[in-house]
């Protein structure tokens, strides 16, 4: 079949008028800049094509609901990142409720409105990325979004009574300073927690700034374009601090890895789960 | 360990060009990486290596010496393949051996090189197991061990993780370069991640239909491409191209009502503009730039792409944090002129980076 046979074809088996059908299977080959190949057969198409008109496709019959199950997986990474956003403005344009399945945390992160994050057939977590990004309710959310992934460190909560510090055994003990993180803490005294962080939260500082955070020794450099990821070791602990552009740093420096502040997550060690999360 | 030579180097299969014009030197302890789309020569460049086919024209020279016509043997390579050729009943412990016990190597000698491979991989629990038990990353490590035991002259790895989902192969990623760094190997890396060839390599050559279009670091290949080819293959999200015309020291765009003016370019014609996604500011409506509006936006946690329209053309910027756009809102797009790069409308080949 031609692309055009196609596009009618959800048109024609529910019996639409003939010009209808060729108004909006105009419309639609605009929308998916398909004109110049609407009396091709598909045989002849790009995969990239190809999956413009399937969406098109689907898309023509104005459902209400709009199912897509990881439809960019299979198309070359450059394709993938225009038809992203190709998807997002046709949505936007059609004004249709869209389900879109996905493993791809960046298709869904950029993508969603609202995301709700599975793991073994349940619901972890729901909202917008941006919610789902910086307040992650446990730690498969917090290590699932996010590349690269949060860095997360078990740790113990000591010192008493008094304001807690966190205990990263062999790679030190550090105070805390940041009060939304303290609130958290005093929630979970003299417990195991896991640690968290973003790799872009963290700043690297020289080791006599009298900052909380960890000293540490650089272990690796990521040059990888728009962002440099500096890999950093500590007494079993390791940990990626991901900076913009071409961040100057050598390997073997030692250095401080400051926690950042209002920025910090803490996780119940044995269940995973965000302690004090509001 | 050895360095590796191809010069003069040209392979077809009757009218098909497997590979043209290749000089190419990979030095002693060197990450090198052979980056480029499917079937642009890649696996052919390890093949000539290895022996596995010989050259219609030109040179192969292993730690400087002419090997062209010897066989696969004599050469002394290790490869490790994407899809990891482990033998099923065997042990890791086994599978490890197995290069060793073949070349009749004595026992307590295949014994005390395998323990100290398998501890260099971390996969001393592992050499009991076979390779059913095994994850698809521990499999790995075995296959990279199997390759190690043997003490060769150079490696080279067809996309050796490429099966994996990515969060492993960015760990594994770290693991073979950190590998490769304590033991001084010369390594040569097939892959089409651009990502991971830019973590990895010291150097990197970038393939199209069998020819080298550049040979450099990461950083120089990032920062100055030679071609609008290579620019495009190397970043995500990709770089911008608006295709117009330069003369007296002005860039002026074909479709978009877009002039930019870039000091020390002397050459005019038809050219392509081309700038990073991270190059771009996006100010105020009512600040001083490019008239454009917000197309979507895409958030990503630590950065957001925004999708910005200047009359009909799409342009991405990357910008650090999670700011608020409002689709179809007015802002002007400023481009600093030294973050630009020109390359002939025509040919693709560069013409200037604004930065010298």
């Amino acid at each position: 079949m031609t692309v055009r046979k196609n596009l009618e074809f959800g048109l024609r088996v529910r019996g639409v008028e003939k010009s209808e059908i060729a108004r909006r299977v105009q419309n639609m080959a605009d929308l998916m800049r398909l004109n110049d190949r609407i009396d091709w057969r598909t045989s002849k198409l790009s995969v990239n094509e190809l999956q413009k008109v399937a969406i098109g496709r689907s898309a023509i019959t104005e459902p209400e609901i709009f199912l897509l199950d990881e439809p960019l997986s299979n198309l070359d990474a450059a394709f993938r990142a225009f038809m992203r956003t190709e998807l997002k403005h046709l949505q936007h344009e059609f004004q249709q409720t869209m389900v879109y399945v996905t493993h791809d945390q960046i298709e869904a992160m950029s993508l969603a409105d609202r995301i709700a994050v599975m793991d073994m057939g349940l619901l972890q977590q729901y909202g917008t990325p941006n919610e789902v990004y910086n307040k992650p309710c446990n730690t498969f959310v917090a290590n699932f979004m996010g590349s690269p992934s949060m860095n997360l460190l078990p740790c113990r909560l000591t010192n008493g009574d008094g304001d807690p510090a966190l205990n990263f055994g062999d790679a030190g003990t550090s105070t805390i300073e940041d009060g939304e993180l303290m609130r958290r803490c005093k929630l979970a005294r003299n417990a195991d927690v896991v640690f968290g962080m973003r790799p872009e939260d963290i700043e690297i500082q020289p080791r006599e700034v009298g900052r909380p955070g960890l000293d540490m020794e650089v272990t690796f450099v990521e040059p990888i374009g728009p962002r440099t990821v500096v890999h950093l070791s500590a007494g079993g602990h390791n940990i990626k601090v991901a900076k913009d552009k071409q961040y100057p740093i050598e390997i073997g420096a030692k250095v401080k890895a400051a926690f950042p502040k209002g920025r910090c997550h803490i996780f119940d060690a044995e269940s995973g789960d965000a302690i004090g999360l509001e | 360990m050895a360095s590796l030579e191809l010069s003069g180097i040209n392979k077809s299969y009757g009218d098909t060009i497997a590979v043209a014009d290749i000089d190419l030197k990979i030095e002693d302890n060197e990450f090198f990486c052979i980056f480029g789309p499917p079937s642009c020569g890649k696996t052919t460049i390890l093949r000539l290596l290895l022996g596995l086919v010989a050259p219609d024209t030109g040179e192969v020279r292993i730690g400087g010496k002419v090997v062209t016509d010897a066989p696969p043997k004599e050469r002394n390579l290790a490869m490790v393949f994407q899809n990891l050729a482990l033998f099923p009943h065997m042990t890791t412990r086994q599978n490890l051996a197995f290069p060793l016990t073949e070349r009749k190597m004595e026992k307590s000698a295949v014994e005390a090189r395998v323990n100290s491979v398998a501890e260099t991989l971390h996969i001393t629990p592992l050499l009991k197991k076979l390779p059913a038990h095994l994850s698809g990353g521990e499999r790995q490590r075995v296959a990279i061990g199997r390759a190690l035991v043997r003490d060769p002259g150079a490696f080279l790895m067809d996309e050796p993780i490429a099966a994996l989902d990515a969060r492993l192969r960015e760990e594994m990623r770290v693991e073979l370069k950190r590998l490769q760094r304590e033991q001084n190997h010369t390594l040569v890396y097939v892959t089409h991640d651009q990502e991971e060839a830019m973590s990895v390599a010291d150097r990197m050559a970038i393939f199209e239909d069998g020819r080298i279009r550049q040979v450099g670091t990461p950083a120089d290949i990032y920062n100055r491409p030679n071609s609008r080819y290579v620019a495009e293959l190397i970043g995500s999200p990709p770089m911008n191209f608006v295709d117009g015309t330069f003369a007296d020291g002005q860039f002026t765009a074909a479709q978009e009502n877009v002039t930019i003016s870039i000091d020390g370019v002397t050459e005019s014609g038809a050219m392509t503009l081309a700038i990073r996604p991270e190059d771009i500011e996006i100010r105020g409506s009512d600040q001083p730039g490019i008239d454009a509006k917000v197309y979507e936006v895409e958030p990503l946690g630590a950065f957001t792409i925004v999708d910005i329209i200047i009359g009909e053309k799409i342009v991405k910027v990357q910008v650090a944090g999670q700011p608020e756009f409002e689709l179809g809102s007015a802002v002007r797009l400023f481009l600093d002129p030294l973050n630009c790069h020109l390359f002939d409308g025509a040919s693709g080949d560069v013409i200037a980076h604004a930065k010298q």
